[in-house]
């Protein structure tokens, strides 16, 4: 006799999943439907809190960005920007400039992935691997013209590591023009007018905007439900204050208002990106290191950094996932006393529990997918 | 919609040996078992989808004489052999004995019904017209017009349910491979699994041989000329499975996968009525006009 494994009312999608975003869930189904949702994080920790308190800062960078692996230069951002206020060093215009273009570049990246993503939960796999070709381009620009490939750790204290150089410009310039403006009306066509995408993901995942707001959701998906809030806009951190953008918001709160928002968000990002190329001032790209122009001597000069007095600091960046904080306490010394992370994923990911409830097994990657959940974003 | 380039356009030596050595290869690949599986079932079940499959082109009569059994209650007989694919998926989910393989196989089974409705409704208005079950009959009732421009409604509601009937991609929940990781399939590996994937790929082509045969004039030429009769009724067959198979991926690549309770809804509220709609509408013309 054959024991029916089915039987059993729970049912679990597990870590190795790769669209399960290393959480695991174990659903309580009735049939295909779920009546409750647990999931349980922490799979993939790696202690990085705890381990920056015996690192100088300007080591810390290039751990900040496995923070978000997909896109490491947004979460280096708000470390890098912390430890210049504790410091008291400032920041020339033309490497906030550059700063600004490889954070913009790393929403596009960021968006295209997540698109494609979504579409890949939804049995469109097609798009996915348009979104993939497209970023390995991107990276590809990386490694012609800065020598280096996504995670290298391009921002350092006191500015950037590189120039911008002609090459990449051009690349950068001819990439937005021809292949990204392609990919949107692609999408445009087979996406987000496609009328069987917009019954298989409107009213999944609903979140109104109050639930969004005690959740702690930040970025596109707070902007999926209605709230008008940017930290580009609200603080101006960096340069952002120089530039026309505008802030998409929808109001709807599902998977498909979600998607649409980071749509937009891609066509922002790109006029964001093309008006700090025509503005972008000459000078310095780093002031600790200005003179010398080797590869790692902005690593070289900011190694023995350390701030004045005793002080605290927390900045926060507006990540492609949503907000990403950075809470130093410093001693006084070249090691921070205390680093604490707050990631956008983690209170996504919190949220499963309850969008999860009531909607059916086909859709859970639907709507962890549409949250942007990231692993390593989770367990820091 | 789909940009890569396969390996023909890339090397031409190498495109076309590819093919040939993943065959061989996938011979080395280990057959492994589960623990709790049943070694029989187990065994069994990649053969019977692509033994389906294959039947469906054993009862399709190709031209006017390449027929392999050109019997007199075709069309009955293939939704009998069509509903026989069902068997493989459930065997594989029973045989496998692992949740994930359960559901998919459950998944299959439900959809079978979901679906079946709906193909066997769409075909009703084409056995009016034609007053046969015999696919030479249906063939040769479609000389002077095809059965696609008259029942063009029940045309697109029969090639949407024949892809949900036979499980093939958009509309494959058995082997969803976001939440269920494949579904009835998901403990077969090598060529266990191959066969799977070439029991998809035959049974895609068995969708269009039928919808050929159906709606778009089997072998009949497009086009009355002389020298358009001359080109032999078989070559005809095969451009016009290439055209079906051109619209199933046109589908394939556009459509995303439903949830089951949204394709039931949609198959049931709105397609079966048309189909029931249309059947009526046709049978009064064929009493009254023919």
């Amino acid at each position: 006799m054959v024991h029916n494994k089915a039987v059993s009312d729970t049912f679990e999608i597990g870590v190795e999943n790769y669209l399960a975003c290393g959480i695991k869930f174990r659903l309580h189904v009735e049939g295909e439907a779920i009546s409750d949702a647990e999931t349980y994080v922490g799979y993939y920790h790696k202690g990085l809190e705890k381990s920056f308190e015996s690192k100088k800062y300007a080591n810390i960078i290039p751990y900040m960005s496995r923070i978000d692996n997909s896109v490491p230069f947004s979460s280096e951002y708000p470390f890098v920007l912390a430890c210049e206020y504790l410091a008291n060093i400032e920041v020339s215009k033309r490497a906030s400039y550059i700063r600004t273009v490889h954070a913009e570049i790393a929403r596009i990246i960021n968006h295209i992935i997540n698109i494609g993503n979504i579409c890949n939960t939804v049995g469109m796999d097609n798009i996915l691997s348009v979104s993939v070709k497209l970023k390995r381009q991107l990276v590809e620009i990386y490694t012609k013209t800065l020598d280096v490939r996504i995670q290298e750790g391009l921002f350092c204290l006191g500015g950037v590591r590189f120039d911008l150089s002609d090459d990449f410009v051009f690349g950068i310039k001819s990439f937005l023009n021809n292949e990204l403006s392609c990919f949107l009306e692609e999408v445009d066509k087979v996406v987000t007018n496609n009328y069987g995408f917009k019954v298989r993901t409107k009213d999944v995942g609903f979140v109104d905007f109050d639930q969004a707001m005690s959740l702690g959701f930040s970025g596109p998906c707070l902007r999926a439900s209605g709230c008008v809030w940017d930290l580009r806009r609200k603080t101006s951190y960096g340069v952002y204050a120089d530039f026309d953008f505008e802030i998409p918001v929808c109001e709807a709160g599902d998977c498909y208002a979600r998607c649409l928002v980071r749509f937009e968000e891609i066509k922002q990002s790109m006029a964001i990106i093309n008006q700090a190329l025509i503005k972008i001032p000459q000078g310095e790209i780093d002031v600790l290191s200005s003179g010398r122009n080797n590869k790692y001597s902005s690593i070289l000069s900011s190694y023995d950094i350390k701030p004045n007095d005793k002080d605290e600091v927390l900045s926060c960046v507006e990540s492609p996932k949503g907000e990403l904080g950075v809470f130093i306490v410093s001693d006084g010394t070249d090691k921070p006393y205390r680093c604490s992370i707050r990631t956008p994923s983690l209170a996504h990911a919190g949220s499963l529990n309850m969008l999860l409830k009531g909607s059916f097994i086909s859709d859970v990657p639907l709507i962890v997918a549409s949250l942007d959940v990231s692993s390593a974003n989770i367990d820091k | 919609m789909k940009c890569f380039l396969s390996q023909f356009f890339i090397n031409l030596a190498k495109g076309l040996t590819s093919d040939f050595l993943s065959i061989f290869k996938v011979h080395t690949k280990k057959y492994s078992l589960p623990k709790d599986a049943d070694s029989v079932f187990f065994a069994v079940a990649p053969v019977i989808n692509i033994c389906v499959a294959m039947l469906v082109f054993l009862l399709i009569p190709f031209s006017e004489k390449a027929a392999f059994a050109n019997v007199e209650a075709g069309l009955f007989l293939v939704f009998v052999v069509l509903c026989l694919d069902v068997f493989g998926c459930i065997m594989a989910g029973i045989g496998s004995n692992t949740r994930n393989a359960v559901i998919g196989s459950l998944r299959a089974a439900r959809q079978i019904i979901n679906s079946r409705l709906v193909a066997f409704s769409s075909v009703i208005p084409v056995v009016i017209s034609s007053h046969s079950l015999k696919f030479a009959d249906i063939v040769d009732a479609q000389r002077d017009m095809w059965f696609v421009f008259p029942h063009i409604l029940t045309f697109i509601g029969f090639v949407f349910s024949m892809i949900a009937f036979m499980m093939l991609k958009p509309l494959n929940f058995s082997d969803g491979t976001t939440e269920i990781t494949g579904g009835y399939r998901s403990e077969y590996s090598g060529l266990s699994l191959m066969l799977f994937d070439l029991g998809d790929i035959l049974s895609m082509l068995a969708v269009a041989a039928f919808v050929t045969v159906m709606f778009l004039g089997g072998w009949l030429p497009i086009g009355g000329a002389l020298w358009l009769l001359k080109i032999p009724q078989f070559v005809w067959f095969v451009l016009k499975i290439a055209l079906c198979l051109v619209l199933m991926m046109f589908i394939k690549y556009t459509t995303p996968r439903f949830r089951e309770d949204q394709l039931l809804g949609f198959l049931w509220k709105f397609i079966f009525p048309i189909n029931v709609f249309w059947s009526f509408f046709t049978a009064g013309y064929v009493v009254f006009n023919g």
